[in-house]
């Protein structure tokens, strides 16, 4: 038989088993979750709301592309001069991912007497390798190629890599986005048949020699879409452009070619993303557009710097908050990275 | 024969880290081998062979540290304490038992937690052992050295709504009245367990048993039901009558599935070993997400709402997990007992790779526990019969594993999951 003595030291075992616990956390398993950095990006605005990291003033930037340099981040940007009418590449750069950028500095400008650049280089697109860069822009007749140094000034070569002799049905080139592949290169971009249709993403290759082939088609707005005034379902009404392509690595070490591009409705564009296995199949995300606001989206360049995707942009809204924006998704720990 | 009182599932930290100090050292091969308490969960048909009554206590704390691309996803911790009562007697020549065993988490009493689809997480160690298990148990010897046993499992389903009535004004929300009311039901959910066990010598032990599936359910909801009116030149005009929002999310979760245990065990002076192979019908897991149930009926008004995507199914296939447990005696005297113990077990995962939108992350386990008992033989008058503690510490390792998305443009990518959960336990019992 249990006696009062005998339980006594029961009563006390269940009295310290008690104090063992404490409250505990209510969450728990959503801690470092893989972030592709493709949603959320939040924009970067500072305390009237402005999204601007560069604000345009006697110079329109516009066109940026962003080159991570360790934890220093290189914008390239066209820079439009209103009264001339002349586009220019200039280049800015910031610290630690800050969003102070320095006085944009002028690295390109089209040649004189240029008989197939004309007068304007714009929509600048830069890959570098250590110091080196090669840069190919946008002109009136084509996409000509420049290099130089990440640090100094570019030289435009003699003449274009690509114009609308080797793309035989299209009427209108724009917005070039250069990647290295396994043999050479791969060149994207933003393109037309008419004035009237629809704009489409290309891409064209080439070996190391950079003589590109005939582009082939790659992304285009949704079949339902075509020719449809559903703007809430059809967000890239009017077409897509200005993609931004960029060679990847996941954790597994896999390649994923990963693209944000603009996708553009009547009055509006706003920044959409797509990913590929090999370049040439591309998928795009299930919640596009991954990027929207009451303003002018357009000319998309996403880097990684510390552990945070960033997304550069053309902001313009109404007429006046003109300028570079920049928007930034640092949740889960990064998991793809290029 | 045998019949059960109260019990509580078996989604519980019992399957997942094992119940009691002793079994757990055993790496879980309780079936034909538990003696303690423990039988509550690994076979009822075991607590008939005790031979006089056992009070035990003990606490439990596992720490997971479970990672996806190397980054720890801070699963929450399990900790409690845990208890259980067991009464033999004899009834004619036939042994009979009831037993009650409780498990009390310290942070939650149960935790329902149902995520987003496309959200990873390591689901067998989300939920699973954050809650409270109350278990009771019969047991019965049948024949001479064939003993069954059963029990029953109860928790509850957790059904509840908002109702609202009234007159929603559709330009003034000042003058829309809305009376509201809260019906909830837990209904009640209970689930047996058989176990039968033989013991044809003095030496083999074999063990059978039977866990019944679990799962729990929570629906909640938001019932609207009204008239809509607007004001037309200062008068109140009726837009509809008697229209209707409906919004109720679907919970399925605090899943536990079909276990099928065969256990066999030699029990010799020096050395105890037993084996375990169990059955696991992990086919039958439900969606652990919730899905969204809209209505809309405002006729004749033109409204739609989005409808909620269907979950896709887990897809999760059985398994078999081995176990295997050594326990020796190492000290045998009138004043104390010591016994070693080591034990293994690997469970491979049910969850298939996860190459559509879901991300329910599982790995293959191997778990390797070591741990000790001790007993003391000579305490009266302090206790009328021998204090034992057990001890036992586990090592689970999550075998690493890759996940390959189809979609190049998936939210989460490609990835690659792994971890640790070290647990330790403790238990005292006390024989009368």
């Amino acid at each position: 038989m249990m006696t009062s003595q005998t339980l006594k030291p029961l009563f006390v075992l269940i009295l310290c088993l008690g104090a063992c616990g404490r409250l505990g956390d209510p969450g728990g398993g959503g801690d470092n979750l893989p972030n592709r950095g493709i949603v959320p990006y939040i924009l970067d605005s500072n305390d009237d709301g402005d999204p601007r990291i560069l604000k345009s003033g006697e110079i329109l930037y516009r066109a940026p592309q962003a080159w991570a340099d360790g934890d220093r981040i290189v914008l390239f940007i066209e820079g439009l001069n209103p009264d001339t009418g002349v586009s220019s590449i200039y280049r800015t750069e910031s610290e630690g991912g800050e969003t102070g950028f320095d006085t944009p500095q002028l690295v390109l400008s089209a040649p004189e007497g240029s008989s197939w650049a004309g007068e304007s280089v714009g929509a600048p697109s830069v890959h570098c390798s250590q110091t080196q860069c090669l840069m190919v822009v946008q002109t009136s007749g084509g996409f000509g190629l420049a290099d130089g140094e990440l640090k100094g000034s570019f030289q435009l070569h003699e003449d274009p890599i690509f114009d609308l002799e080797m793309a035989p049905g299209l009427g209108s080139l724009e917005s070039p986005s250069l990647i290295q592949v396994e043999n050479g290169f791969a060149l994207y971009f933003e393109g037309r048949e008419d004035n009237g249709s629809e704009t489409r993403l290309y891409r064209t290759v080439s070996g190391s020699d950079l003589v590109f082939g005939p582009p082939q088609v790659i992304w285009k707005q949704a079949s339902e879409c075509v020719g449809s005034s559903d703007e809430t379902n059809c967000w890239a009404i009017e077409g897509v452009g200005a993609p931004e392509v960029r060679v990847a690595t996941n954790e597994l070490g896999d390649t994923i070619f990963r693209m944000f591009y603009t996708g553009r409705a009547p009055g509006s564009s706003a920044i959409g993303f797509a990913a590929s296995f090999d370049g040439v199949q591309w998928h795009g995300f299930a919640n596009n557009p991954i990027l929207e606001s009451d303003a002018t989206l357009d000319h998309p360049s996403n880097i990684l710097v510390d552990s945070r995707y960033m997304l550069f942009f053309l902001h313009h809204q109404a007429g006046t908050k003109h300028g570079i924006g920049r928007a930034v998704n640092d949740e889960g720990l990064a998991s793809e990275t290029f | 024969m045998s019949v059960l009182f109260v019990t509580p599932a078996h989604a519980n930290p019992f399957d997942v880290y094992g119940a009691g100090a002793r079994s757990t050292a055993l790496g879980g091969a309780g079936t034909a081998g538990a003696r303690d308490f423990s039988a509550n969960h690994y076979n009822p048909a075991l607590l008939a062979v005790l031979d006089g009554m056992e009070i035990s206590f003990g606490y439990l704390s596992a720490k997971p540290s479970l990672k996806l691309n190397g980054g720890d996803l801070g699963v929450t911790q399990s900790r409690g304490s845990f208890a259980g009562v067991t009464l033999p007697r004899k009834l004619a020549w036939h042994r009979l038992a009831v037993s009650l065993s409780l498990y009390l988490p310290n942070n939650f009493i149960t935790r329902v937690r149902s995520l987003p689809e496309s959200q990873p997480r390591f689901v067998l160690y989300d939920n699973r052992p954050q809650r409270i298990v109350v278990t009771s148990s019969l047991a019965f010897e049948v024949f001479e050295d064939f003993f069954v046993g059963a029990s029953l499992s109860y928790l509850s389903h957790t059904r509840g709504f908002m109702e609202m009535q009234g007159i929603v004004h559709l330009n003034d929300p000042g003058e829309t009245l809305l009376m509201g009311g809260v019906d909830i039901d837990f209904a009640s959910i209970r689930y047996p367990t058989f176990g039968v066990h033989w013991r044809p010598d003095q030496h083999w032990r074999l063990g059978l048993s039977l866990r019944e599936p679990f799962h729990l359910k929570l629906d909640v909801g938001l019932i609207v039901d009204g008239d809509i009116v607007t004001t037309v030149a200062g008068q109140t005009v009726p837009l509809l009558e008697d229209g209707q929002l409906k919004l109720i999310s679907h919970n399925t979760n605090l899943f536990s599935p079909r276990q099928l245990n065969l256990g066999v065990g030699y029990e010799g002076r020096l050395a105890r070993i037993y084996l375990d192979l169990g059955w696991h019908q992990w086919s039958t897991f439900p969606t652990p997400t919730a899905y969204i149930e809209t209505e809309l009926d405002l006729d004749p008004l033109e409204f739609e709402v989005p409808t909620s995507k269907e979950p896709l199914e887990p897809g999760f296939k059985d398994i078999f997990v081995p176990r295997l447990g050594l326990e020796l005696t190492a000290i045998d005297n009138d004043t104390i007992g010591l016994e070693p113990r080591l034990g293994y077990f690997f469970e491979p995962s049910p969850a298939p790779n996860q190459s559509k939108s879901t991300n329910y992350v599982d790995n293959p386990k191997h778990g390797l526990s070591v741990g000790m008992g001790l007993e003391f033989r000579a305490l009266q008058p302090l206790f009328p019969g021998p204090v034992s503690l057990d001890l036992a510490a586990q090592a689970i390792w999550l075998q690493p594993r890759t996940y390959r998305k189809d979609d190049p443009a998936d939210l989460i990518g490609s990835y690659r999951s792994t971890g640790w959960i070290f647990s330790l336990s403790t238990n005292v019992n006390f024989r009368f």
